[in-house]
């Protein structure tokens, strides 16, 4: 991922968005860390933690990996359903 | 033709099959060479020799004024007997209708001093008319050759198609007529090809400047052409050896000539660069005590509007036209910081350049603005303002009894298209007169002859 | 007629700027007259009047860019990469569908031909 990328529409010194998240503690717990907040960038801490980020209707387990990094958290998780063509006689 | 009769083998009884357009079609494939590449022909459309139609020697793929002087229609055009001008008692020949001389009209014509769009194809030869304008440019200009280039600049400024590349033309004959051909005139009548990238560039890394090979042979070759009789009769001040197409040339100090140089030395940093133009300037410089010097350059605004040239340093700045061999001699003479010792560098205007402050500041006719100073080219009104500064020419409309002259020759020489019948109007006979349509003219053009002959020749 | 450039075949009048610029893919008209403005090349000339060192240098310059095939090859790169982490643009890009939300109801035609996982193949 280019590092530029996550700055281009967005001013340097404002810093990637990031929201408070208690990584400390899942770090130690491993337990998965539960948020809504889908537009928060991956920044290289959040490398290997597990994440449960809410789609608008549940919260969609999601294993951080080496290439995300720079993306939000909301981008791999999709909130629509894909289209599937369901037959029905009437 | 109808096809689907053909293929059927019903062919149509108006045309057999031996000049329908297949059989041409067969004959035309026998006619190319056995062993290049043939192309084939697709569709039904093959002409024989007979069909193809003959390429007229009419210059139609010009644009229509370029194609008007192409076809050189002022071979056509009615003899008139004119006065040639000259530099003697020109004081009391204000308002007379002159032509060149001849030797000076030619020289001109290499120089390119006639212009485009000057409807000089109306007329045998080129023609002028002795205006106070003219006069005003003796006195102010042409009798100031002594004191030398630099103290001898001028400009000339005016309304659109008010005269003023035929002012420089007339001033340039004048000049010719006053040394009785013993002066040198270097003109530039478009200079803006310097700038616009038409011209191959290469950089000089000993006088950190760029050249423009092929625009300096193609002005050179004019130049040679137009001052032979006076460069052949320049001895070379310094000795110089050149190589042109692998043969060596050694001329000597005070036995050769300035021709014999030009017309071997065309290499004007093909391969790599020279000083040829510098040597050339810097011998006319060293003559210009005995023959001197008039610098003409037309459209001199057009310089100064954009400053900066579509040619691009490796770095892909782009380049000033100062920063050009050719340039840098526009700059130098017209800044006053190089100098023939006789001479004068006369500026013309060009109204299609567009106007800049650049410009109209250096001349002293704007005030200096500096919160627009970004928009400037601050260098360059410094360097013109340096010296004394450029005097300013305004060229003057013409006044009435001129124009009337002017409708008068015209009229003689069939440009001027006049009513010879008596039309009624509102019950009352009208006879226009040659004094009404000359003061029709005048109120139409208001005394500014590029306008009366536009009027004169597109309407009836 | 062509004049052959960095493999491409180039039409032989037309502005070396312009050529070069339609013919090699990754190569637009600005990039084009910066090679021009090295190698020393005036902005009117045209392809037939190019000399084989000129030729060479621009081949040369060509070479140090990311064009053509590698150009093409790592869009591509790219665009697996995106499908690999699973994000929402590399799957609009496996479903030949616009990526940056766009309506599908009508009108995603230029989409459905040009979104792939391999672009430019």
């Amino acid at each position: 991922m280019r590092v530029s990328l996550s700055l281009l529409g967005r001013s340097a010194w404002k810093g990637p968005h990031v929201v408070p998240l208690p990584i400390s503690e899942a770090i130690k717990t491993g337990a998965p860390i539960r948020t809504n907040a889908r537009s928060c960038t991956i920044i290289p801490q959040f490398v290997g933690l597990k994440f449960q980020v809410h789609n608008g209707k549940e919260y969609v387990q999601l294993e951080i990996s080496d290439d995300m990094v720079g993306n939000k958290l909301g981008e791999f998780v999709a909130t629509r359903k894909k289209f599937t063509y369901k037959y029905s006689k009437n | 033709m109808n096809w689907v009769a053909l293929r059927r083998g019903n062919f149509p009884l108006t045309r057999n099959l031996h000049n329908s357009a297949i059989s041409f079609a067969k004959a035309n494939v026998k006619k190319k060479p056995l062993g290049g590449k043939t192309k084939a022909k697709q569709g039904f459309k093959t002409k024989n020799a007979s069909d193809s139609k003959v390429k007229k020697s009419g210059t139609t793929h010009l644009v229509f004024k370029d194609a008007v002087r192409r076809l050189g229609y002022e071979k056509y055009a009615p003899v008139f007997t004119a006065n040639e001008l000259a530099h003697k008692d020109l004081d009391t020949r204000v308002g007379e209708i002159v032509k060149y001389k001849r030797s000076t009209e030619s020289k001109l014509r290499l120089l390119g001093s006639f212009k485009k769009y000057q409807h000089h194809e109306l007329f045998r030869n080129p023609v002028s008319l002795i205006s106070e304008n003219l006069i005003q440019i003796n006195n102010r200009f042409v009798e100031k050759f002594d004191d030398g280039s630099a103290n001898n600049r001028t400009i000339l400024m005016g309304d659109y198609k008010v005269g003023k590349s035929t002012l420089i033309s007339q001033t340039q004959s004048l000049v010719d007529d006053k040394y009785n051909g013993e002066v040198v005139l270097l003109h530039f009548d478009y200079p803006e090809r310097t700038k616009e990238g038409t011209s191959d560039y290469l950089f000089n890394k000993r006088r950190e400047i760029y050249q423009q090979p092929m625009f300096t042979k193609r002005w050179i070759m004019k130049t040679r052409q137009a001052n032979k009789d006076i460069f052949s009769k320049m001895l070379l001040s310094k000795d110089v050896t050149f190589v042109t197409r692998k043969v060596e040339f050694k001329y000597e100090a005070g036995k050769n000539t300035l021709y014999e140089y030009l017309k071997n030395c065309h290499d004007f940093g093909k391969t790599e660069s020279n000083n040829a133009f510098e040597f050339f300037i810097s011998e006319l410089k060293h003559h210009s005590a005995t023959y001197p010097v008039l610098l003409s350059i037309d459209n001199f605004n057009a310089l100064t509007t954009s400053p900066f040239t579509k040619y691009k340093h490796p770095d892909f700045k782009p380049i000033h036209f100062k920063e050009f061999e050719v340039g840098k001699f526009f700059l130098d003479y017209a800044s006053g910081s190089e100098n023939f010792t006789k001479g004068g560098v006369l500026l013309g205007e060009s109204c299609d350049s567009g106007k800049h402050d650049n410009l109209s500041i250096a001349l002293g006719l704007t005030a200096y603005d500096p919160y627009r100073a970004s928009s400037l080219d601050t260098n360059l009104i410094e360097r013109l303002m340096s010296n004394g500064g450029i005097s300013v020419f305004d060229v003057q409309q013409l006044p009435k009894s001129q124009i009337r002259s002017l409708c008068e020759f015209y009229h003689e020489n069939g440009v001027l298209f006049m009513r010879d019948y008596i039309y009624k109007d509102d019950d009352r006979e009208v006879d226009l007169s040659l004094e009404q349509i000359a003061d029709l003219n005048y109120t139409k053009s208001g005394g500014n002859p590029g306008l009366l002959l536009k009027h004169v020749t597109m309407s009836f | 007629m062509g004049v052959h450039v960095f493999g491409k075949s180039i039409k032989h009048n037309s502005l070396v700027s312009v050529g070069l610029a339609k013919k090699i893919f990754g190569v637009g008209f600005l990039t084009a007259e910066r090679i021009c403005a090295k190698v020393g090349i005036y902005p009117q000339m045209r392809m037939n009047q190019l000399t084989e060192p000129q030729i060479l240098a621009i081949n040369k310059e060509l070479s140090d860019l990311t064009i053509e095939g590698h150009l093409k090859q790592k869009i591509n790169d790219n665009i697996k990469l995106k499908r690999t982490i699973g994000t929402w643009a590399g799957q609009r890009h496996a479903a030949g569908l616009p990526v940056r939300g766009q309506r599908t109801r009508n009108n995603a035609s230029t989409a459905n031909r040009l979104n792939k996982l391999d672009r430019h193949t």
